[in-house]
């Protein structure tokens, strides 16, 4: 990186950080602090709730899996525009006419305080560990390929937004949100310029995306019923609902965005705009992802994205195999090459036949180069034992880095720090006002004034951002830690989206019948993880069942039986 | 006067349903929705099958 790289970086950076404290500083609300200023409108909200969801690793990794498997991760989302219809319809209403600052402060008006604790208990688990990972995972990449020291980005990343959401809280975070969503679809379509502005001046986009389909990566849509598939339509749509309906009706870090408006109206329509635009941004990301793959056909990629990794495993006892890997990588490449030249050829006379046997050969020379790239794996296995082999999420960083000009580096670089600063924002904004308004107020310091109230919100914001920022920097001496919050983020979800719906649904059951529920549920989930092989996803189902089908049951029993007595 | 139920949406009292500006009601805006996920899945399809 250049110095007009680190000028664009640290402008963007500072200019958000500093409008976001300049538009809040002088406001001692409380009512701002928690809930929002009323003057946010649906816009807003709607910005606000895409970069909550967008986090650096969506632009970090969502085109290097594009670049490995396709775009077939696209219908990973068909279920949410179901699911933001169904918390537009049922929840939104329910938060707005309770006037709740958080989601678990309508589960202590439906049921009582014991399940409102438990809610917002499991909340700040998962998503107090989740906000260390949101500031760790681009740090570690980002340190690994420019040559940052760790401590040092994510000191730097955690800092800024601790500073402004602590200052501001929900309004700062609603409004930066909002420009931190303008910089990265301004760098995300400036990268995809780029890209095709550096593919070989006789290939045109259409030929490009011709040669992406011919080589299987434009496999958006599958509707196979396969359930040993990881992407298809049916997964997409039944598992992305239920994924999707916890996450924004329940999660306090999302619930707090919608709300952040005042009126009903607001909140919906922020919502039904990520409905409509989420789907064509994940496409155009993983469309991204594929370009970049094209572009790698003509320009020869490392044979390993981590390259850093690479490098020091040539300097160990894997290097002679590597050596070897690398020569035969140069011959398949070459053959490769030449084959997607009688590929473009073929189609530029539009011959079926031509067509189809160039793209069959080119396909063939894939495939020996992904064995290739999995020998390289294998082979740094032997190399640590401990290390991570997968690189996709260093595709893209890779070509920003080695392929664009000065300038669109620092703005492609923050773009991933104002996805990372986007999301943490969200996380802590929800975890101070959770601690306060359902831990502190009602057990700590019931009739405390609003300014005592406005100082406590501020302090454990503080402290929020100083358990993720510590978790961050301890966090790179433990190894595949983001599959291990996407996995404990599962183990809670299917519970707590259990509690909301029996609270929405079953009107008849009570709470000690839900809290007995949830806790069951909680456990027998946590007793399959650890006794069986069940892929992770499945837990939000099944806690989700397990509390509905089990707290009817209990309140039709043993707590009839009960009450009756 | 009618006790409200905890999980009452306020639709059923304020008729919010006729005033959503470009839509009408939120039955259309949702009905919108579905209308264009029908529309964005089958361009999605489409480029799959055509260029595939």
């Amino acid at each position: 990186m250049s110095g007009i790289d680190y000028a664009v970086l640290f402008g963007t950076l500072f200019a958000i950080a500093i409008y976001g404290w300049w538009k809040t500083h002088s406001d001692r609300d409380l009512g701002h602090y928690l809930h929002g200023d009323s003057s946010i409108r649906w816009g807003t909200i709607g910005l606000s709730v895409m970069a909550t969801q967008a986090s650096a690793v969506t632009f970090l990794s969502t085109p290097g899996q594009a670049y490995e498997s396709g775009m077939g991760f696209v219908q990973n989302y068909f279920g949410l525009p179901f699911a933001l219809i169904v918390v537009c319809v049922v929840f939104i209403p329910i938060y707005h006419r309770l006037k709740v600052v958080t989601a678990y402060e309508y589960l202590g008006q439906r049921f009582d305080q014991k399940t409102r604790l438990l809610g917002a208990f499991l909340f700040l688990l998962q998503r107090g560990l989740a906000a260390g990972i949101t500031i760790y995972a681009p740090a570690i990449i980002l340190s690994a390929l420019l040559g940052w020291n760790l401590r040092l980005t994510i000191l730097l990343s955690g800092l800024f937004v601790v500073i402004y959401t602590t200052s501001g809280g929900t309004t700062a975070v609603s409004h930066t949100q909002k420009w931190q969503m303008a910089v990265i679809l301004a760098g995300m379509a400036v990268a995809f310029g780029m890209i095709l502005h550096r593919l070989p001046p006789d290939v045109s986009f259409l030929q490009a995306v011709s040669v992406a389909g011919k080589m299987g990566k434009l496999n958006a849509v599958d509707f196979s019923f396969d359930f040993q598939r990881r992407y298809t339509f049916w997964s997409g749509t039944l598992g992305g609902f239920f994924l999707a309906l916890s996450y924004f009706g329940t999660d306090q870090s999302q619930v707090q965005r919608y709300l952040a408006g005042g009126s009903l109206a607001a909140g919906r329509f922020g919502l039904l705009f990520n409905a409509v635009l989420k789907l064509p941004m994940q496409f155009f990301i993983l469309l991204t992802g594929v370009m970049v793959f094209i572009f790698f056909q003509f320009e020869k990629p490392p044979l390993y994205f981590n390259q850093p990794a690479y490098q020091r495993a040539t300097q160990g006892a894997q290097a002679g195999q590597l050596a070897a890997l690398q020569t035969r990588y140069d011959a398949v490449f070459a053959q490769k090459q030449t084959e997607i030249r009688a590929l473009t050829s073929a189609l530029d006379a539009h011959s079926a036949p031509a067509i189809e046997s160039a793209a069959k050969a080119v396909r063939q020379e894939q495939e020996k180069v992904e064995a290739l790239r999995d020998e390289v794996k294998q082979s740094l296995k032997v190399a640590n034992p401990k290390s991570e082999t997968g690189d996709a999420d260093y595709v893209f960083i890779t070509f920003v880095l080695n392929y664009l000009p000065h300038g669109i580096i620092g703005l492609l670089i923050a773009v991933i720090f104002c996805a990372a600063m986007s999301s943490s924002a969200s996380e802590l904004n929800a975890l101070g006002s959770t601690t306060v308004v359902d831990f502190y107020r009602p057990l700590l310091r019931p009739n405390a004034s609003d300014a005592h109230y406005l100082f406590a919100s501020k302090l454990l914001t503080a402290a929020w951002g100083g358990v993720a920022i510590s978790f961050a920097l301890f966090a790179n001496l433990v190894e595949n830690l983001i599959q291990a919050i996407n996995i404990l983020g599962s183990i809670f979800y299917g519970s707590i989206l259990g509690i909301f719906l029996v609270a929405f649904f079953l009107r008849f059951v009570r709470g000690s019948a839900v809290f007995v529920a949830a806790l069951s549920s909680q456990a027998l989930v946590l007793i399959l993880f650890y006794t069986t092989k069940i892929g992770y996803l499945w837990y939000n189902l099944l806690g989700c069942v397990v509390v509905l089908s089990l707290s009817a049951l209990l309140e039709k029993t043993f707590f009839r039986a009960r009450n009756l007595a | 006067m009618r006790e409200r139920d905890v999980n009452e949406s306020p639709d059923h009292n304020e008729k919010e349903d006729g005033a959503v500006p470009l839509f009408g009601s939120w039955r259309r805006a949702y009905l919108a929705v579905v209308v264009v996920f029908v529309v964005e899945v089958s361009f999605f399809y489409f480029v799959s099958r055509f260029f595939s």
